[in-house]
């Protein structure tokens, strides 16, 4: 009995301190507005450059498209970011002497800050479709369904985020390891532009990869209503899977790296 | 001392540094590859492969690749100094480069080199070979000539977002920002997409001058394009000096803007 007590008084405790990292996005309105402020521009350029080369394929109309590279940015800038990650390993010496498990305050923490930006992100991004021509029930239902896959692409993203703020605890610095990393689920999770416009063999091949389900599935769903040659079971089961794989490299990663972590001066 | 021998030795030093470190060195050089080639195959395989006039369009995107790579990258590693001009500007730390007969300028641009910027070298150097056995040569030497165009374009840009915070409260954030979406707006293929009221816009941007000018004196090789894309590349860096020069007016030093903090 006590122990089912603690046990939820710690998940009570993860899910206030997401909450909380969630709200402090919303903190600083104006210095968020001004960080964000581009991605409308972004949104346009890119649906310009879809429009002249892929447009043809006829996957999307321009206003889906519009959407669709609204939402991959918007899960793209707030997927593996160096500012979080820091955040997150900057207090692991401290957190040695905290009751609390420093694993599972550092993923609840990155939930809450990914989900925040995402949803200040949506909401910038919701003035700025409708003046990029992709406004009314469209836009709604992509929005709506948005929220459908939010909270399970929190868990997803807080998992690959641990995993480099884990690397951080050991390494200090992983600064030009993010860059390609980055830049791999920004090619291959088709946010320039949708997987389903690639070449084959590249169309098949990336399809399979979970760039794809991170990116392209979920704001194909968004835009669609549906997933893009698979079912919503499918989906759940790949992702579920890397979840899994993700969750144990953590732990192990985890052990491994506070084993041999050296903080300042060590 | 003369300015060149100067820029010699800061880079001598420089390396120096950063072979002291060399997991550091390789890691970033490395990883800037790869990030390099992920960018360049995954636009590649989105908009060009299979498509009807992807050949054309392939050899058109490895020239603004290279030409973009080398630009920025040699501005990164010769003067990467510069890129911190905006946080010295707004940090009020530009007193060692005031308080030497030189330029402040060239002091700030030499002060710092940015190692991964030699993996941008290595990869535009590649690239370029590629244009050569792919193209004509007077392509390539066409993309050899209009790199150091966009590269002095770069470098004016660098300098006019760096005096940003002279103008405007925590501009640095802001100039990182136009920094990055000039970038992005140079190295698309943006001079094939855009026609009538997208080309305006674009030409009111500085990508016009720093990718889309050269890239169309590379692409199309007339002495009119040539000429019009150097002459712009030359005022916008004067223009950015000047700028710079206006702004100096304007510095307050670290003591001032905290004690006003």
């Amino acid at each position: 009995m006590t122990s089912f007590s603690t046990s939820l008084e710690s998940i009570n405790f993860h899910r206030r301190h997401a909450w909380f990292n969630l709200r402090e996005q919303f903190s600083d309105i104006p210095t968020a507005i001004a960080a964000n402020a581009l991605i409308p521009f972004f949104v346009w350029i890119l649906s310009e450059i879809w429009q002249r080369f892929n447009s043809s394929q006829g996957n999307f109309t321009l206003k889906e498209i519009i959407l669709y590279i609204g939402i991959t940015e918007l899960l793209f800038m707030t997927f593996v970011r160096l500012g979080s990650i820091s955040r997150a390993s900057g207090d692991f010496s401290i957190a040695l002497s905290r009751p609390r498990s420093w694993l599972m305050m550092s993923f609840s923490g990155l939930i809450g800050r990914s989900t925040g930006g995402r949803i200040f992100m949506l909401l910038m991004l919701m003035v700025a479709f409708p003046l990029l021509g992709s406004g009314g029930q469209l836009m709604v239902d992509s929005v709506l369904r948005f929220f459908i896959v939010l909270p399970w692409l929190a868990v997803l993203q807080g998992l690959f985020a641990l995993l480099f703020a884990v690397a951080q605890v050991l390494w200090h610095q992983t600064n030009y390891f993010l860059m390609p990393f980055g830049k791999i689920f920004l090619v291959l999770g088709g946010v320039w532009g949708p997987v389903a416009d690639f070449s084959e063999p590249w169309k098949s091949v990336l399809l399979k990869l979970p760039p794809s389900d991170l990116f392209f599935q979920p704001a194909y769903f968004c835009v669609k209503g549906h997933f893009y040659g698979i079912t919503a079971g499918e989906w759940l089961l790949r992702t579920g899977i890397l979840a899994a794989v993700l969750a144990l490299c953590n732990i192990y990663f985890f052990r491994y790296a506070k084993r041999e972590h050296q903080a300042y001066g060590g | 001392m003369n300015a060149w021998r100067l820029i010699r030795l800061a880079m001598k030093y420089h390396w120096d540094s950063q072979k002291s470190n060399p997991a550091n060195l390789w890691a970033g050089i490395i990883g800037m590859i790869i990030n390099n080639l992920i960018v360049l195959w995954g636009l590649w395989a989105m908009l060009f492969d299979g498509k009807p006039d992807g050949m054309k369009l392939t050899i058109y995107f490895l020239a603004l690749n290279s030409m973009i790579t080398i630009a920025w990258g040699s501005v990164c590693f010769f003067f990467g100094g510069v890129q911190s001009l905006g946080q010295h500007v707004e940090e009020g730390t530009l007193e060692p480069m005031l308080s030497t007969p030189r330029d402040p300028l060239l002091l700030v641009g030499m002060s710092q080199s940015v190692a991964p910027a030699l993996g941008d070298l290595i990869q535009g150097a590649c690239n370029l070979i590629a244009i050569f056995f792919l193209a004509p040569w007077e392509m390539g030497v066409r993309c050899i000539l209009f790199t150091f165009v966009s590269g002095m374009a770069f470098l004016g840009l660098f300098i006019l977002m760096g005096s940003v915070p002279f103008f405007v409260a925590r501009g640095n954030a802001l100039a990182n920002l136009l920094l990055e979406c000039n970038l992005s707006l140079s190295f698309y293929p943006t001079g094939k997409v855009f026609s009538d009221r997208g080309r305006l816009i674009l030409f009111l941007t500085p990508a016009a001058v720093t990718g889309v000018m050269p890239m169309t004196a590379i692409d199309e090789g007339t002495w009119g394009a040539g000429l019009a894309s150097l002459s712009a590349a030359i005022l916008f860096l004067l223009f950015a000096i000047n700028v710079f020069r206006f702004g100096l007016k304007r510095y307050q030093t670290s003591s001032y803007v905290i004690a006003r903090a």
